[in-house]
C-alpha cells in the first residue's frame, strides 16, 4: 500500500512546490482586513487631486460575516446617507427619501474608493486565485495571483496581487474592470496591531487613468462587536 | 465693277485636283445683264460662287468693286455680300417660316436698317416683282412662280451692286420663266443693278446683253469680246 | 432684334410633335424637382416645427461661460439671478414666452430597480403658454393647482421603472456642490415626445423641486418662443443688443444652432433633391441633344441661304441656342403648371403617410408650392436646353455655304 502511496505522496508534494496555495494565501490576505467574524470598523477616506487634499470622508463600518454590511456615512455634508450590501446587492439610503437605490460595488463612494473596497473585502469568496509566480517588487520576493470574480457581486472582474512570500502580507494590486482595462492600483502601506491581530491601517488607492489622482483609506479604529441581524434589512424602518 | 484675273479652282482629290475653274479673266461693268453658260460641270456655278464671295479661288484675284477679295476674311466676306450682292436661287431658298414679306425684309434686318424704312422698302421691293397683295403669306402657300419672285425681291431689296442667280428658271414652267426673265430685264434696267445668272435656259440666253459661255472650267466665249470681233471685222471689209 | 425672336419661336414649332416629345421631357423633369423638393420642404417644415415644439423654442439664452467648457459639478456654468434676464426678454417684441429650464442627468429608484434619467425641470405656465406641452399618454401634464413634487415621466423610463401616474418615485443627483441628494416625487403623468431615445429618459419636474434637489437657485438656460419661426433672426440681433451688458454675460443660440439633426436633415434632403437635379440635368440633354441636331441637319440649305446672304455666323450660332432656351422656358412654363398642379391635387387627396424613422404617429402628406424651387428648376432647365443646343448651333455657324447650299 505504501509503495503506491508513495508516489502520489511525492507527486502532492512536488505539486505543492510548484507554488503557493492561492485560497490559503487569500484567506491569510483578508484576515488582514477582517480581524473577526462580526465587527466595527471607522474608516476615514481622504482624496487627493493633483497632490491637494479634499475633505475627510468618515465612515462606520459594520460588517457581518462576508455576506452583510452596513456602512454609516459621518461627514456632516452626507449624515444620514448610508450603505447596505446583502449577498450579491448593494443599496445606498438618502436621508428624507423612503426607497433606497440599488448601486453597484464597483460605483464610487468617493474619489477612488469604489464602494466595494470599503464594503466587500473577502476576496476568498469573490474571487478565483491562481497562483502566476514570484517576483521581487522593490527588493521584496512577492508572489503574484491572478484573481478572476467568481460571484455577480464582486467587485472588479480581476485583480493582479502581489503578496509577500514570507507573510502573505499585500504589497500592490491592480484592479481591471470588464473590458480587461486597467482601471486602478493600489498600495497597502502600513499595519497595526489591535489585540493581538495584524490589521491593515493605512491602503492608497491610485486612479490609472488620472495620474495624480488617489483616494487614502485608514481604518482607524477597529472594534470586535456582535451585530444582530436586525441591521442588516433592506427595509430601513426596521434597522434601528 | 466685278474683275477676274487668272482666276482658277482647284478641289483636292486624292493625289490630283479637280479644276471647277482654270485661269479664267474676265470683267462685268456696272449694270450689264450677263448670261453665263454651259453643259453641267462646265464651271459656271463655280464661277458664281466664286464672284458672290461663298468661295475662295485657289489662285488669281477677284476685285468687286475695287476691292481684292482674296484679302478679306471671313467676317469682311460676309459684311461684303450683305451690302453689295443678292442671290437668286434654283430651288427658291425662302425661309419657310418667315412670311414672303419676312423673307425680303431680311437682308434689310441684316443691316440693321430702321423699322419704318424697312417696311417702305420691302413694299416697295414687293410691288416691283408684282406681289404686293401676296405680301403676307408664307412660301408654302406660293407657287413656284411666286415664290421665285419673292426671291428677286429680296435679292434686290437692299439696293445691291450685284444680283447672282443661279438657274434661276430651272424649276419653273415657261409662262413662269419668261416673266421672270423679263422681271430680272427690267429690274436691271431700272435700278442699274448688274446681273449675272448661270444657266442653259435657251429663253433666258436669248434675252442677255451678254453670253459667257464655259467649257471644262474655261472661258470658250464671250459674246462681248464676239461683238468687237465683228466690229472689227466689218470695219475692214 | 424682335423678328429673330420670332423666327426662332416659329423654328421651334416646325416639327410640332418633335418639339412636343422634347417639351413632355422637359416638363416632366421640372415637375419631377417642383413635386420632390415641394414635398422635402414640407418636410423640414414639420420637422423645424416639431423640434420648436418639443421643447428646443427659438431662441436659448446660456450663461456665457456655458459653451467655454464643460461642467465638473451640475450648473457650475448655469445662469444665475436669471429673473432680469428673463423680464427683458419677455419684453422684447414678438417673444410669447421665457420659460428657465433646469437640465441635468441623476439616477431614479423604484425601490427595486435604480435607472438614469435625463431630468427636464420647467415652469408648467410658462411652457404651456409656449404650447411647449408634449402629449400625454396617461395621467395629466403639471396642472396650476399641482404641487412642486409632481413630476412627468417619458414612456419608455415609465415602462423601465414600472410606474404609472399615482405611483411614486426617488430621485438622485449630485448637488452643485458635489453631495449626493435624493428627494421622493409623485408621477402625475407619463408621456411622448415620439423619439424613442427621449421617451426612454425623459423625466420633467417643476423647478422648485430641481432647485430643492440639486442645491443650488440657478438655471441651465432660458428658453424663449416667438410667435413665427421666421422672425427668429430679427429678435434675435434685437435681444443681443438688449443683454449685450448683462452680468454675467449671457449667449443666445437659435434653433438651428441647437438642433444640429435639422441641419443635418436639411444638408441631406438639399444633397437629395441637387442628385435629381443632376440626373434631370442628364436625361434632358441626352433626350434633346439627338432631336435638336437632327433639327439642325435639317436646315442647313436654310442656313446656307443665310450665310449666303451675309448672316453673321455668330447670329447663326445665337439663334439655334435662342431656340433651344425657348424651348426649356416653354418647357419650364409647362413644368410648373404641371407640378403645381399635382401638388394641389395630392394635397387635396389628404394622404396619410407612416411614422418617419424615431417617430412613433404618421403624418398627411403634403407638398409645398416652394417659389425658389420653381425658379431655380426653371433656371437648370433653361440653361440645360441652351447648353444642348451649342454643339448643333456651334456645327451650324461653321457650315461652308457652298456644301449647305448643295444639300438636300
Amino acid at each position: 500500500m505504501l509503495r503506491i502511496a508513495f508516489p502520489i505522496i511525492l507527486m502532492a508534494a512536488a505539486a505543492s512546490a510548484a507554488g503557493p496555495d492561492p485560497n490559503a494565501l487569500l484567506r491569510e490576505f483578508d484576515s488582514l482586513r477582517n480581524g473577526w467574524d462580526s465587527y466595527v470598523v471607522r474608516v476615514s477616506i481622504r482624496n487627493y487631486e493633483e497632490g491637494k487634499q479634499n475633505e475627510e470622508h468618515l465612515y462606520e463600518v459594520y460588517q457581518k460575516g462576508a455576506e452583510k454590511t452596513y456602512v454609516e456615512f459621518l461627514s456632516p455634508r452626507e449624515k444620514g446617507e448610508s450603505l447596505l450590501m446583502l449577498g450579491d446587492d448593494m443599496w445606498i439610503y438618502l436621508p428624507d427619501t423612503s426607497r433606497p437605490i440599488r448601486i453597484t460595488p464597483l460605483e464610487r463612494l468617493t474619489g477612488n474608493t469604489s464602494n466595494g473596497d470599503v464594503a466587500r473585502t473577502h476576496y476568498a469568496i469573490d474571487y478565483d486565485g491562481v497562483f502566476v509566480r514570484t517576483e521581487a517588487v522593490d527588493g521584496v520576493n512577492c508572489h503574484l495571483l491572478d484573481l478572476t470574480a467568481r460571484r455577480k457581486g464582486s467587485t472588479y472582474r480581476s485583480i493582479h496581487l502581489w503578496l509577500r512570500a514570507s507573510d502573505a502580507r499585500p504589497v500592490k494590486a491592480d484592479f481591471f474592470v470588464a473590458s480587461g482595462k486597467q482601471l486602478k492600483s493600489a498600495t497597502y502601506d502600513r499595519y497595526q496591531e489591535v489585540n493581538g491581530q495584524t490589521l491593515l491601517r493605512r491602503m492608497t488607492i491610485y486612479d490609472n487613468v488620472r495620474k495624480g489622482s488617489r483616494s487614502v483609506i485608514e481604518y482607524l479604529q477597529f472594534t470586535q462587536r456582535s451585530l444582530p441581524d436586525r441591521m442588516f434589512h433592506q427595509g430601513r424602518s426596521e434597522r434601528f | 465693277m466685278v474683275s477676274l484675273e487668272n482666276v482658277s479652282r482647284r478641289f483636292p482629290m486624292d493625289h490630283q485636283f479637280v479644276s471647277a475653274l482654270e485661269d479664267v479673266t474676265l470683267s462685268l461693268d456696272a449694270g450689264e445683264f450677263v448670261a453665263a453658260a454651259g453643259p453641267s460641270g462646265s464651271g459656271k456655278s463655280t464661277l458664281l460662287n466664286l464672284i458672290g464671295c461663298i468661295d475662295q479661288p485657289t489662285s488669281g484675284s477677284i476685285r468687286i468693286d475695287g476691292v481684292e477679295t482674296r484679302r478679306l476674311g471671313s467676317a469682311k466676306l460676309s459684311e461684303l455680300r450683305r451690302r453689295k450682292i443678292g442671290f437668286v436661287f434654283q430651288s427658291f431658298n425662302l425661309i419657310p417660316v418667315f412670311t414672303a414679306f419676312e423673307n425680303v425684309e431680311y437682308p434689310l434686318l441684316l443691316q440693321r436698317v430702321a423699322a419704318r424704312e424697312r417696311r417702305a422698302r420691302t413694299l416697295e421691293a414687293l410691288e416691283s416683282v408684282g406681289l404686293g397683295p401676296r405680301a403676307a403669306h408664307r412660301p408654302d402657300l406660293l407657287s413656284g412662280g411666286e415664290r421665285q419672285r419673292v426671291a428677286v425681291a429680296r435679292a434686290i431689296v437692299h439696293r445691291p451692286a450685284l444680283v447672282l442667280a443661279d438657274e434661276p428658271t430651272a424649276n419653273l414652267d415657261t409662262t413662269n420663266a419668261t416673266q421672270l426673265i423679263d422681271l430680272m430685264r427690267s429690274l436691271n434696267r431700272q435700278l442699274g443693278v448688274t446681273f449675272l445668272f448661270a444657266t442653259h435656259d435657251p429663253r433666258l440666253l436669248g434675252r442677255a446683253d451678254r453670253v459667257i459661255r464655259l467649257c471644262d472650267g474655261r472661258i470658250a466665249t464671250d459674246s462681248a469680246k464676239e461683238t468687237d470681233h465683228e466690229d472689227l471685222s466689218f470695219a475692214r471689209i | 432684334m424682335k423678328t429673330f425672336l420670332s423666327l426662332a419661336f416659329r423654328n421651334i414649332f416646325r416639327s410640332r410633335r418633335r418639339t412636343l416629345m422634347m417639351l413632355l421631357v422637359v416638363a416632366g423633369g421640372v415637375s419631377a424637382l417642383l413635386l420632390a423638393g415641394g414635398y422635402f420642404s414640407y418636410m423640414f417644415w414639420g420637422f423645424r416645427e416639431t423640434t420648436i415644439r418639443n421643447g428646443v423654442g427659438h431662441l436659448q439664452i446660456f450663461n456665457a461661460r456655458a459653451f467655454d467648457r464643460d461642467e465638473t459639478r451640475v450648473l457650475e456654468n448655469g445662469l444665475a439671478g436669471y429673473e432680469s434676464v428673463r423680464s427683458i426678454a419677455r419684453s422684447t417684441p414678438h417673444v410669447t414666452g421665457v420659460a428657465p429650464r433646469i437640465e441635468f442627468f441623476g439616477m431614479v429608484s423604484n425601490g427595486q430597480k435604480s435607472g438614469t434619467y435625463m431630468g427636464t425641470a420647467v415652469v408648467p405656465a410658462e411652457e404651456r403658454k409656449m404650447h411647449f406641452v408634449p402629449q400625454v399618454l396617461a395621467g395629466r401634464w403639471f396642472s396650476p393647482e399641482g404641487g412642486e413634487n409632481e413630476v412627468i415621466v417619458g414612456a419608455g423610463l415609465a415602462r423601465s421603472m414600472n410606474v404609472k401616474p399615482g405611483g411614486g418615485l426617488t430621485l438622485l443627483a449630485v448637488t452643485a456642490d458635489g453631495a449626493l441628494n435624493g428627494i421622493d416625487v409623485d408621477v402625475v403623468g407619463v408621456i411622448t415626445t415620439h423619439f424613442k431615445e427621449l421617451d426612454d429618459r425623459l423625466l420633467q419636474m417643476t423647478l422648485p423641486a430641481a432647485q430643492r434637489l440639486l442645491q443650488t437657485d440657478r438655471v441651465t438656460k432660458l428658453v424663449v418662443g416667438l410667435d413665427n419661426t421666421d422672425r427668429t433672426q430679427a429678435v434675435r440681433a434685437v435681444l443681443a443688443s438688449r443683454l449685450a451688458g448683462s452680468q454675467p454675460r449671457v449667449i443666445l443660440k437659435d434653433w438651428q444652432e441647437l438642433s444640429p439633426m435639422y441641419r443635418q436633415i436639411v444638408l441631406m434632403f438639399g444633397g437629395i433633391l441637387t442628385f435629381m437635379a443632376i440626373i434631370i440635368f442628364f436625361m434632358v440633354v441626352m433626350s434633346s441633344s439627338n432631336t435638336m441636331m437632327m433639327a439642325m441637319f435639317e436646315r442647313t440649305r436654310e442656313v446656307g441661304t443665310m450665310l449666303a446672304l451675309g448672316t453673321p455666323r455668330a447670329w447663326v450660332l445665337a439663334l439655334f441656342v435662342l431656340e433651344g432656351a425657348l424651348t426649356g422656358v416653354l418647357g419650364a412654363a409647362a413644368g410648373l403648371l404641371a407640378g403645381n398642379g399635382i401638388a394641389a391635387l395630392l394635397n387635396r387627396a389628404q394622404i396619410q403617410l407612416p411614422p418617419p424613422p424615431g417617430n412613433s404617429t404618421g403624418f398627411p402628406l403634403r407638398i409645398f408650392h416652394v417659389p425658389e424651387y420653381m425658379i431655380l428648376a426653371s433656371i437648370l432647365v433653361v440653361l440645360t436646353l441652351a447648353a444642348a443646343s451649342i454643339p448643333p448651333a456651334w456645327r451650324a455657324s461653321r457650315l461652308k455655304v457652298v456644301e449647305a447650299l448643295a444639300h438636300i
